[in-house]
């Protein structure tokens, strides 16, 4: 089902808005780039909104002591801290365990629309 | 000494099959002296045991080189009753080794791994190091080469990462050499980047890596007041402190070949460790982004258990314990001789044919990369 929601500029690069949808809420975030994703706002682990969290780069590393932003991003549960990759809706950490749901978002005349 | 690439001479143990195959991975050899050390070492070193006056380097510190508790104060630990030997020590004899292992518990294959925990002298580590080379020469002529049901380790001093890992390749490619020995606690924690030298010379040589408690082992709070509380706490928090810092400092990323086995630290604490360090992971990854994997599956693929002492637990218990882990894989059985608190086979009874199989040798077979090379011949 189509849910045309809010203009894109409302959302600066970087932000994230939650938002009701039916029955439950999803988070709407705007990457740095300006591109926008979708994820169900409820973490898998204990069902923190993950709107309150934070928007990070991921984090990599090759060796002990060696830390490298990636182009990748996450969305940092306020609570545990666990990471989902706002793209996949995956955590990176334990992807075969941990997962929010991700939704196909996209921005039509200025304004962003979630297909659920 | 080392006769080294020499293809091992089949092992037929008395009644060796695969229904009764035994692989014992904490046997403690040992000598009567220090002298035996003598002839594997050059002069310099020999000058600090002969003494004469001159020295003083006290050769009855035969043992852990850590503080000695007052009840069980022998150089190295005590020992079951009828493993005493008629001097009133243990360990040193083959032949009586031979008699109470391989025919009266029925083992096949025993992997020594002293009682000269020589990795823990605390101070003179060049003089430690080259102990652990004359130790080595001397293991190989007195036990793996008089009986070919022993595997060896190879005795390092840790404090000299360079130094240790050219001991492993110097010896680490004898056929009967299955292991590096270290002591459970040292300077710093194995993680630290200092001691890659190690594990990358015995990743490369094929070898596992055995962490054992000496009495320098201190527990997280340091060293009790008594005996019983060290024994205790020793043991299972500097194994689970250990693993912690090869996992977290990206050891088993690095060497995705290497293979840890934490001897004589009990059994019960290994599903906390893998639940609590993977919920860690899960929290606090961004700390340690060089970690690619899940804990648990880094302990699952890199990490195994000794049994002894198992019976911390019952055999119903340990299965619970097993299933908790998610793997029949993570213990390999050991006795722990000739110590006092060494387990025989029946503390395997009541667990499943399946997981007594495994306990008894598969797991081995499959982790020690040396005994998985000539498994078809151990088992023929």
């Amino acid at each position: 089902m189509r849910h045309e929601l809010f203009p894109v500029e409302e959302l600066a690069p970087g932000e994230m808005r939650s938002v009701e949808i039916g029955n439950i809420r999803v988070v709407i975030i705007r990457k740095p780039d300006g591109s926008v994703r979708a994820l169900r706002d409820r973490c898998s682990h204990m069902g923190a909104p993950l709107s309150v969290g934070w928007l990070r780069r991921a984090m990599d590393g090759d060796d002990v002591g060696q830390c490298a932003y990636l182009d990748q991003y996450v969305v940092r549960c306020p609570w545990h801290y666990y990471e989902f990759n706002v793209d996949t809706g995956l955590s990176i950490a334990d992807a075969a365990r941990d997962r929010v749901r991700a939704y196909d978002v996209t921005v039509e005349a200025g304004r962003i629309v979630l297909e659920r | 000494v080392v006769n080294a690439l020499e293809t091992p001479t089949p092992v037929k143990s008395s009644g060796s099959s695969k229904e009764t195959f035994l692989i014992d991975t904490d046997v403690h050899e040992a000598f009567q002296s220090t002298d035996v050390l003598l002839p594997y070492l050059a002069q310099e070193w020999a000058r600090y045991l002969t003494g004469g006056g001159e020295y003083s380097w006290p050769p009855s510190l035969l043992g852990s080189f850590g503080i000695e508790y007052a009840p069980w104060a022998a150089p190295m630990g005590s020992a079951r009753r009828d493993w005493f030997l008629p001097d009133g020590g243990f360990g040193w004899d083959l032949d009586a080794m031979r008699r109470h292992l391989f025919d009266e518990t029925g083992v096949s294959v025993a992997i020594l791994n002293g009682s000269f925990r020589v990795g823990s002298l605390p101070t003179d580590h060049e003089f430690g190091a080259a102990l652990a080379s004359a130790y080595n020469d001397w293991e190989i002529d007195h036990w793996l080469d008089r009986d070919k049901r022993l595997r060896g380790s190879v005795h390092v001093m840790p404090h000299l990462p360079d130094l240790a890992a050219r001991e492993i390749d110097r010896v680490g490619q004898h056929p009967q050499m299955v292991q590096v020995f270290l002591p459970l606690s040292t300077d710093r924690q194995y993680g630290d980047p200092a001691y890659r030298p190690i594990f990358e010379a015995a990743s490369r040589n094929g070898l596992v890596v055995a962490l054992h408690h000496g009495t320098n082992t201190g527990s997280a709070l340091g060293r009790p007041r008594l005996f019983v509380e060290w024994h205790t706490t020793a043991p299972p928090q500097a194994a689970a402190s250990q693993i912690v810092s090869l996992v977290c400092n990206g050891t088993f990323d690095r060497y995705p070949e290497l293979k840890v086995v934490c001897l004589e630290t009990g059994v019960s604490w290994v599903p906390w460790l893998l639940w609590r360090l993977d919920q860690q992971y899960r929290e606090l990854r961004t700390g340690i982004p060089w970690v690619k994997r899940l804990p648990s599956a880094h302990i699952r693929d890199s990490v195994r258990f000794g049994t002894q002492p198992i019976t911390e637990v019952t055999a119903k218990q340990f299965t619970q314990l097993v299933e908790m882990s998610e793997s029949e894989c993570l213990w390999v059985f050991a006795t722990d001789y000739p110590h006092y608190d060494s387990d025989s086979t029946s503390v395997l009874d009541g667990l499943s044919p399946e997981l007594r199989r495994r306990i008894r040798y598969e797991n081995a077979l499959d982790f020690y990369p040396r005994l998985a090379a000539e498994a078809d011949v151990l088992l023929a």
